[in-house]
């Protein structure tokens, strides 16, 4: 069976075909996303809980419920259509540690391990910090935050950027992240309560 | 804010967008007053690496693909019976070890040290056993050792560990094999305590097949112990672990080993007399396996080796029934007829002692209850998941449903197709009652044969047999695409069904009840369902090499087309339901062979139904 190389034809006109009801066109485009979300998911997901589920499994039920309500969703662009399939994936996560949390002692040599209730993002800025950025992201304008979110999470180049946002200069798109990132960052330097442990300094 | 402001704090953004390092203590210390925000920023660099470096092992690998797939599940090592440490997806191979990248240790056994391993080329992982390197590498052992390999390598069995090769990279030698995932038969006895007698038996089964292949390939394995058995996800059992086998001398002539070899309380005492093993120890072996499932115990207990050696002497030996009262007779004799101290009074081989296990099973025994209760044990661990099978032609994906479905309508027998057995079959006949069932918004209602199904379809079949069966369900369409229904890994249940219960296949992942889905438009579809009292070999050979519709790989990754395909064994590159002419012709030809026996024999139950499935 002949697969094209990715690129030959664009997000967008997948996208149509697959709301046409192509499922090749579906296919392929699971294909594409198959690793992005992979990379998404494994930030997210606790190591405990991924003991439990398939970081894969996630992805193939954030990929099945993106794509079928591709019908009922226009995206402007990839870019949009990537931050839906994220908001999915993260609530599944979310669902998948309620879950996990539920279940009954583990083996006991499993310890009680703390690190192991958290994933790699809350190891390393801890889980209160996590949900900051994502409230502060949300106030970023749309566009914005989806450039945050293909260059910081999932490594997007600012020339994909750009095509996945459907501008036409990588450069403009750098500049939206720089500003965007300032913005960010100001934001989550500064807690509402003011007072911040200095032991990340 | 200043423009000076916005200039450093642009500056420093850019580096975390970009992924250059920052001297954030340099920066703050410069600009204080901008310190809480380049806090933040210093926390996006950490949300930016924390996403970073994760699956994609791109760069590390030369050659190696984007798409690299680390299972994070519990992985087993092929030949290091010890669980797995949690395996760090994404991890930086360790090293390179010829054409693998060796990304992290497994395990660690008597002879060497275990590795997950990957094959960027194939793209498919491994398990790696190297041996330790303050091994003296003379060229005679290399040579040695490299005819080991190539004879191991010479085994294929569905039983037997697959043994892909063995060389000699940087000064260490190794061998690959299949990864296997799944636990030990040790580790499965700690967890479901001693076994029914059946359950025991078909294991057994399995095993004796496993031998006679290893046997037939001139080797003996010398060390088959409940350790060195895997039960892979899904059941299917693994004999491993070749590390002390030897090759059998050629006829006539004796051969002293060095010393026994093996584990002292397994092995025969011909062998720890320090005789060389022959296949009649592999059979003692498997006898104290099979004592052991069944008990927990072994045969003969000591604390010392010479000890042993002494009790093996005097026969003291404790009789598996005053180990169980409530043993089947049949099953007790053979595993005590496997352990008769004198090599001559074990069966002949390890196909004698098959038939013999497979008579024990033969007429529904009173074991049944104990099996039912196992397999209600084992009913459950993984939660949930969705299996999605990306498919051009096929039907299957997997689909949750997470409420539990209406009850299905009420048993009917299904005797539309002339293989259902009839009850004019003799006692032993398997007796399956099945049928298929559509998901509409009103319930599950029967699918004839014959029927129409459309992409969108929610399939599931409901079946009961009259005793414990190993039951298989394939999709195979007009254009030669094949999948496997079931057993399908990470799904309960399980096989072996047991008797007298009413399944619903695909079965449960957690608590979400799972169908087959028809994804896309085959011309005509066929649904083949066997059912077998043992374990059919044959078919579970083809499982290895019939794409599953499942949730280990299920989406058809979209950007390889030209990259070796590797259809044999778990994590074999699958590509869009497509099997080879010979595993096609194979599916067909062990279809009717099978369809035959169950006419004849009835210890197999055989049921294809055919379905329209065209274009609109």
């Amino acid at each position: 069976m002949g697969v094209p190389p990715p690129n030959l034809e664009s997000t967008a006109t997948l996208l149509r075909l697959v709301r046409h009801g192509d499922r090749p066109a579906r296919e392929r485009l699971a294909a594409r996303y198959l690793q992005v979300l992979r990379r998404l998911a494994h930030g997210r997901l606790p190591l405990r809980a991924r003991d439990l589920v398939d970081t894969d499994d996630l992805v193939q039920v954030t990929l099945i419920r993106a794509l079928d309500h591709v019908e009922e969703f226009e995206p402007r662009h990839e870019g949009a259509f990537l931050a839906y399939m994220r908001r999915i994936l993260l609530n599944q996560i979310r669902d998948e540690i309620r879950r996990v949390a539920r279940r009954p002692a583990r083996s006991e040599l499993e310890g009680d391990l703390p690190a192991l209730d958290r994933s790699p993002l809350e190891e390393a800025i801890g889980r209160e910090t996590v949900e900051r950025y994502e409230a502060v992201l949300d106030q970023l304008k749309e566009e914005q935050r989806e450039a945050i979110i293909l260059r910081l999470e999932l490594g997007f180049t600012y020339h994909q950027i750009a095509e996945a946002l459907g501008r036409d200069s990588p450069n403009a798109v750098r500049m939206m992240v720089t500003r965007a990132l300032v913005r960010l960052g100001e934001q989550l330097g500064e807690p509402p309560g003011g007072s911040e442990s200095t032991d990340e300094r | 804010m200043s423009v000076e402001r916005a200039d450093d704090l642009e500056r420093v953004a850019e580096a975390v967008s970009d992924g250059t390092p920052v001297d954030w203590k340099g920066e703050m210390a410069a600009r204080p007053e901008l310190s809480s925000a380049l806090l933040g920023l210093k926390r996006l660099e950490k949300v930016r690496a924390a996403h970073e470096g994760i699956p994609e092992p791109r760069g590390s690998a030369p050659g190696g693909s984007a798409d690299s797939d680390r299972p994070t599940k519990t992985l087993h090592a092929a030949t290091a019976p010890v669980s797995a440490a949690e395996p760090r997806a994404g991890s930086q191979p360790l090293f390179q070890w010829g054409p693998l990248d060796v990304l992290e240790k497994v395990g660690e056994g008597s002879g060497g040290e275990v590795f997950r391993a990957y094959d960027p080329s194939l793209e498919t992982e491994f398990a790696l056993k190297l041996r330790k390197t303050d091994d003296e590498l003379g060229s005679a052992t290399v040579v040695e050792f490299l005819a080991e390999g190539r004879r191991l390598a010479r085994v294929r069995h569905p039983n037997v560990l697959v043994v892909h090769g063995a060389d000699v990279h940087g000064g260490r030698m190794g061998i690959w094999t299949d990864l296997v995932r799944g636990k030990s038969l040790e580790a499965y006895l700690k967890q479901q305590g001693p076994l029914s007698a059946r359950e025991a038996a078909l294991i057994g089964l399995d095993l004796c097949r496993a031998l006679a292949a290893v046997h037939a390939a001139g080797l003996v394995h010398r060390d088959v112990k409940t350790s060195n058995v895997m039960r892979e996800e899904g059941g299917r059992i693994i004999l491993m672990d070749f590390g002390s086998m030897a090759e059998l001398p050629p006829p006539g002539v004796r051969r002293t080993s060095a010393g026994p070899q093996g584990t002292p309380l397994t092995m025969a005492p011909e062998q720890l007399r320090g005789d060389t093993a022959e296949r009649a120890a592999d059979l003692y072996a498997l006898g104290v396996l099979l004592y052991r499932m069944v008990s927990a115990r072994y045969p003969i207990e000591a604390q010392t080796v010479p000890e042993l050696r002494e009790k093996h002497a005097r026969g003291d030996r404790v009789s598996l029934r005053d180990r169980r009262a409530d043993l089947p007779l049949d099953f007790v004799q053979v595993v005590e007829r496997a352990l008769a101290a004198d090599p001559g009074n074990r069966y002949p081989s390890v196909g004698e002692m098959e038939r013999a296990l497979a008579a024990t099973l033969g007429a529904g025994s009173s074991a049944h209850h104990a099996a039912v209760a196992d397999g209600a044990r084992r009913a459950r661990r993984r939660a949930v998941a969705v299996a999605y099978v990306a498919a051009t032609l096929i039907v299957v994906a997997l689909v949750i449903w997470t409420k539990r479905p209406p009850p299905p309508p009420d048993r009917t027998r299904q005797s539309t197709d002339a293989t259902v057995p009839s009850a004019a079959v003799p006692p032993a006949a398997l007796d399956v009652t099945a049928a298929l069932y559509r998901r509409s918004g009103k319930g599950d209602r029967p699918l004839p044969a014959g029927g129409r199904v459309e992409p969108g379809d929610q399939l599931s079949i409901v079946l009961e047999g009259n005793g414990s069966m190993y039951t298989y369900v394939f999709n195979k369409d007009v254009a030669g695409k094949a999948y496997v229904l079931f057993p399908i890994s990470g799904v309960s249940p399980t096989n072996p069904l047991s008797a007298g219960v009413r399944y619903r296949l695909p079965g449960q992942m957690g608590d979400s009840i799972l169908y087959w889905t028809v994804t896309s438009i085959g011309g005509r579809e066929s649904i083949v369902t066997i059912a077998a009292r043992a374990p059919l070999g044959e078919v579970e050979q083809l499982i290895a090499q019939v794409p599953p519709a499942s949730a280990d790989r299920p989406v058809q990754r979209g950007t390889e087309s030209s990259r070796p395909r590797n259809l044999r064994g778990i994590g074999g590159l699958v590509t869009g339901g497509t099997v080879s002419e010979e595993t096609r012709r194979r599916l067909d030809a062990t279809i009717r062979v099978l369809t035959e026996r169950a006419k004849a024999k009835g210890d197999v139950w055989v049921w294809e139904t055919v379905f329209e499935n065209p274009a609109p």
